[in-house]
This record gives C-alpha cells, structure tokens and sequence, in this order.
C-alpha cells in the first residue's frame, strides 16, 4: 500500500499553521493592504505623495506630486500612460521589479518554514516521546525520513505558490482597474509585459532546482534533527562553524564555508529575475552533481539515525 | 512464529549504558496465547526489554520475536505487533479522527469500523486534540486504536501509569474481555503486581537487568508454598531455607522454593503465595 500521500498529510496536520495558515494570512494582508489602499486613495480619505524617477523616458527626473483623492487618479492616468508609452522590455523591467518586491517577502519566510520544519521534524518527536508511537507502526524510517523531505522540498513551496499566485492576479487586477478609462490597451500594456504565467512556471522550476542545491543544507538539517540530543538549531550552526574556524587555522582555506554558504539557499532567485541579473550557477554542472551527492550522503545518514532513535 | 514455537526467543540480551547494565544476560520464551507479566521494580530493565521486543533500541544478544530480528526490520515485525507505552506518547496535536484515518491509510490489519465501535462507546469527541482529552480518554483512545489491529503480540509497558482506579479497571477488563481470543499474546510490564495478577497466564520478574523468576502462574502451586509458621516450628522451618520470612499476627510467615509439601503442611497452615509477596521475596534475594 502507499504510504506517501497519508504520511505528507501527517506533516499537514502537524504543521497546518505554518504551511497553510502562514501563507494564506500573508496573502490575505497584501489583498487587504491593497484593496484598501486602492480604495482609500481613490476616496480621498488618505493623501499620498508619489515620488518619481526614471519613468521618464531616458532622463532621471525627479518629480513630486502631492494627490488626493481624484487628483491621484489623474495623476495614475499621467503615469500609465507614460508607462504605455514605454518599450516592451523596459515596461518587463519595471513589472518585474514590481512583482518581485511584492512577492520575495513570500519566499524568505517559506525558507525561514523550510528551515525550521527541517531543523525539528526528527527532533520534536523524540523530546515528545510520540516517536514511541509513530514508530509502533508499520512505516519505515526511510519513507518516513522520505515524507518529510518531499513535504519541505516539493508540498509546502507549492502552497506558498499558489498565495504568490492569488497575491499577483490580485495585483494584475486592481492595476488593471485603476487603469481602466485611460486611452490604453491593458493587456499589452500590463497582462503581457508581467508575464504572470511564465513566472510561476520559472518558480516551479526554481523551487525543484532549489531543492535538488540546497540538499546539503537541507540534508544536514535533518541529519542534527535525528541526531541532537538537544537545542538542534545550536548544532546546525555551531558544527559548521567549529569546521570552518579548524580549516582556516590549520590550512589557511575556505572550502568548507564557501560550500556551506554557497548551498544555504540559492542566493539570488537567479531565475526569478529574467533580465540579465542572471546567475552564475548552471543547472546542469558539477556542483550540482557535488549538491546531489552530498545531500544524499546526509539524508542517508539522517535515515539511519533515525532507525537507531529513541525518546529523549 | 518461529521454528521452536514460540511468538518470543530472548538469548541473552544485554544492553549497557556506560557501566550501568540495563540488560544482563535477560533470556525467555513467550508461548502462543499466553498473557505474561513482566514484573519489576524501577529501572530494572522492563522498558528496555520492551523495546528491545519492537525495535525501539539497539541490543546484544540473539532476539527472534515472530521470526524477525526486531533491529533488522522494524517495518515487517510492525505489522504483527502492537505497542502502548504509558498515556504520554500521543503526540499532542492529534485529533482522534486523525489518528484513526492515518493508522487505515498505512497499518494493513486496522479495521476502521472496529475502531470506530469501540470509540463510540467512550465520550471522546473526534475532533479534539490529543491534548484536550483527559490522560484517561488518551488510554481510551490508544487502546481503542490497538484493539483494531490484529495482530499476533501486544505489547504493553506500564500502560496504566498514572490513571486512576476506574480507567484502571476498565482499561484490564477491555483487554482481557473484548481483546484477548488465546491467539495473541500479550506481555504487560508494570510494577503495580496485584492489579494484573488475576489475569497473567505467565510470570516474569526483572531486577537490575536479570531474570529472577521465569514461571507460568499454573506452575507456582508447584514450586512456590507460603507457610503460616506456628512459634514453635520456627527453629525447624528457617533450618529449611525459606526464601522469605516475615512476621504476620504472632506467627512467622515463610515461603519456601520447592519444598516438601507434607513436611511444611507439619509446620502450619499452607497455601499459594500471592504474586505480590512472591515478588517481595525475589527482589529481596537479588
């Protein structure tokens, strides 16, 4: 029988707050911010000041309006039809930018989720005793070592998607609206150059690469999980650190630390940004091969602690 | 079961921790359909004799429960058996339903609509937590789990620790009334003797990491005499060995190892022991 799906749900029911609830209240406060801000400036009940540069074509101005409610509207007016005006690629620029400081705070916390879950997933259970039960049971500590990679690498990115997804269309369309009764085409002017759709299938394509170059870090995680006796988060720091400061006194390098950091997380969502910040990092090389075996390596050697793992 | 019959064969088990032995030289069988107390003071290696049984812990020694080696593969030998330890390892944020639906997804032999029975005749709202129930409604609800399963060897380690004298009772009587069909075994740890006396078909006593006492309870009739000693015999008795003297109403109360029952009927009144005393004379011996 498959175990699989059952065991990602045990995952869900023991982590709904920070896989589901997390995410959903994330995505609900940015509808809110924006629906009310959309409204309250149109409304005339708060007054804002927009400064801007480089929207203007080539030159750096610097210009100031003070609006308020109907104002600001004429103002939008002013500025989306500038921005209509603009090339393809530089409208891309600057949606790009727009969709990415509105989402990259959707990412750092499903690291900061990833990481924790990872940290205490072998660990709770055994400082709870509930390990005496899970493991009275006919699952293997493979599969269940198995679930909870596949619950932080594949299930829980997937949720923090489909927010980030509902958070974009959500601003597609309030933008849309606004610039609505303004002499311009909304689709090329804001549905094409954002690119919605091609964003969220480069994210699906950078959470499974993420996955697959962070898996020594992710590996190491579960490996202090099934192994510490207490305070996991102080040996998933402290060990590297002992490393990294042994290697540098002794042989003067920085392997160690350059590896550890170059895996903790991919450092620039090099493929969330499609417009020359590229990365240095090629999906199929070497280091990932290094990445690949070495997160095996530890994931194995987390699995087999935990077949040896007891009450704390 | 493995090819000398028995659900358990323990050869020697040893497990140390540092220089303290948990586990010294521990060996014994358990039969087809036999209940069997595991019997012992505090830290005398019950619970580490437990999860030697499903695996729980590294050992030495040669250990066959079901025809599987339990350090080689837990998952199989999981199958066939049942584990409830005290009412602490529920993990907190369950919700009954929960727990119900994981064990159908992933235990062959669960029988939901069992397990749902015997829940409908406890008041445990499916939908709590494990943390909102009371310890006696978390008893109720793991037993009621394992009660579901079908399996060929239910361990239990202190299993009613910390319940009150009615979860107690009732928690026994389930057991031996809804559970117990002579085709599982069942090996209960616990130091509180007199409350599983009665229901025992085999005896195991446990000090400092030895087996001291390996009987089935039919046989203690044989082996074991408690004489009522009248002042005058004593000299005479104690000259026969008695492996625990105490004093009882005037008399000396003596119980003797295989002794001579018409001479020892000479000295006073004569029965069975109970476990409880049995248990006195064997821990103060070793």
């Amino acid at each position: 029988m498959n175990q699989l799906p059952m065991l990602l749900k045990r995952e869900y029911w023991e982590h709904r707050t920070t896989f589901l609830y997390l995410p959903a209240i994330m995505s609900m406060l940015f509808i809110g911010i924006l629906l009310f801000g959309s409204f309250a400036i149109q409304s005339g009940v708060v007054s804002v000041s927009v400064d801007s540069d480089r929207y203007e074509n080539g030159s750096h101005q610097t210009e100031e309006f003070r609006a308020d409610g109907a104002s600001l509207l004429e103002v939008f007016g002013h500025r989306i039809n500038q921005f209509a005006d603009q090339s393809f690629s530089e409208r891309e620029q600057v949606l790009n930018r727009v969709y990415y400081s509105t989402s990259v705070i959707m990412f750092v916390v499903l690291w900061f989720v990833i990481v924790f879950y990872f940290v205490n997933c072998l660990y709770d259970d055994r400082k709870d005793r509930s390990i005496l039960f899970w493991k009275s049971l006919p699952v293997s500590d493979t599969m269940t070592v198995v679930s909870k990679l596949i619950a932080g690498l594949i299930v829980v990115p997937m949720i923090f998607l489909v927010f980030t997804m509902i958070n974009n269309v959500a601003l597609l369309l309030v933008s849309s609206i606004a610039a609505l009764g303004n002499d311009i085409d909304i689709f090329a002017t804001l549905w094409a150059p954002a690119n919605i759709i091609g964003r969220w299938i480069t994210f699906v394509g950078y959470i499974l690469f993420a996955g697959i170059w962070c898996l020594p870090f992710f590996g190491w995680l579960l490996l202090i999980s099934s192994w510490a006796k207490s305070a996991p988060l102080a040996w998933v720091v402290g060990i590297p650190l002992l490393i990294t400061t042994v290697e540098r006194i002794f042989t003067g390098s920085d392997v160690v630390r350059v590896f550890f950091m170059q895996h903790v997380a991919l450092r620039q969502p090099v493929v969330w940004y499609q417009d020359g910040y590229g990365s240095e990092i090629s999906v199929v090389s070497i280091q990932t091969l290094l990445a690949l075996i070495v997160g095996a390596g530890l994931i194995g050697l987390a699995i087999w602690r935990r077949g040896y793992a007891d009450e704390l | 079961m493995n090819d000398t019959g028995n659900i358990v064969t323990a050869r020697g088990l040893s497990k140390h921790f540092g220089d303290f032995a948990a586990l010294d030289g521990v060996s014994f069988n358990i039969r087809p359909g036999s209940i069997v107390g595991l019997i012992g003071p505090n830290g005398a290696g019950k619970t580490t004799t437990l999860k030697s049984l499903l695996g729980l812990t590294g050992f030495d020694g040669d250990l066959d429960v079901l025809g599987v080696d339990p350090r080689k593969d837990r998952k199989s030998l999981m199958q066939r058996v049942c584990f409830i330890s005290d009412v602490g390892v529920l993990p907190r944020w369950l919700k009954a339903r929960e727990a119900v639906a994981y064990i159908d997804a992933i235990h062959p032999r669960f029988n939901r609509d069992k397990a749902m029975a015997l829940l409908e005749q406890t008041n445990i709202p499916m939908n709590n937590r494990v943390k909102q129930l009371s310890k006696g409604m978390v008893t109720q609800l793991h037993l009621a789990l394992v009660m579901a399963i079908e399996v060929d060897l239910l361990v239990l380690d202190e299993p009613t620790l910390g319940l009150d004298i009615l979860y107690r009772k009732e928690f026994y009587d389930r057991l031996l009334n809804d559970y117990f069909d002579h085709q599982t075994s069942i090996i209960i740890s616990t130091h509180q003797v007199e409350e599983i006396e009665s229901i025992l078909t085999d005896l195991l006593f446990i000090n400092k990491g030895k087996i001291v006492l390996d009987a089935a309870m039919d046989d203690l009739s044989e082996q074991y005499l408690e004489v009522l000693v009248s002042p005058e015999h004593v000299e005479q008795a104690l000259a026969l060995g008695p492996i625990y003297t105490r004093d009882m109403l005037g008399k000396k109360s003596m119980i003797f190892e295989r002794g001579d029952r018409t001479q020892l009927e000479s000295f006073g009144e004569i029965h069975v022991p109970s476990v409880a005393d049995l248990f006195v004379a064997k821990m103060q011996r070793s």
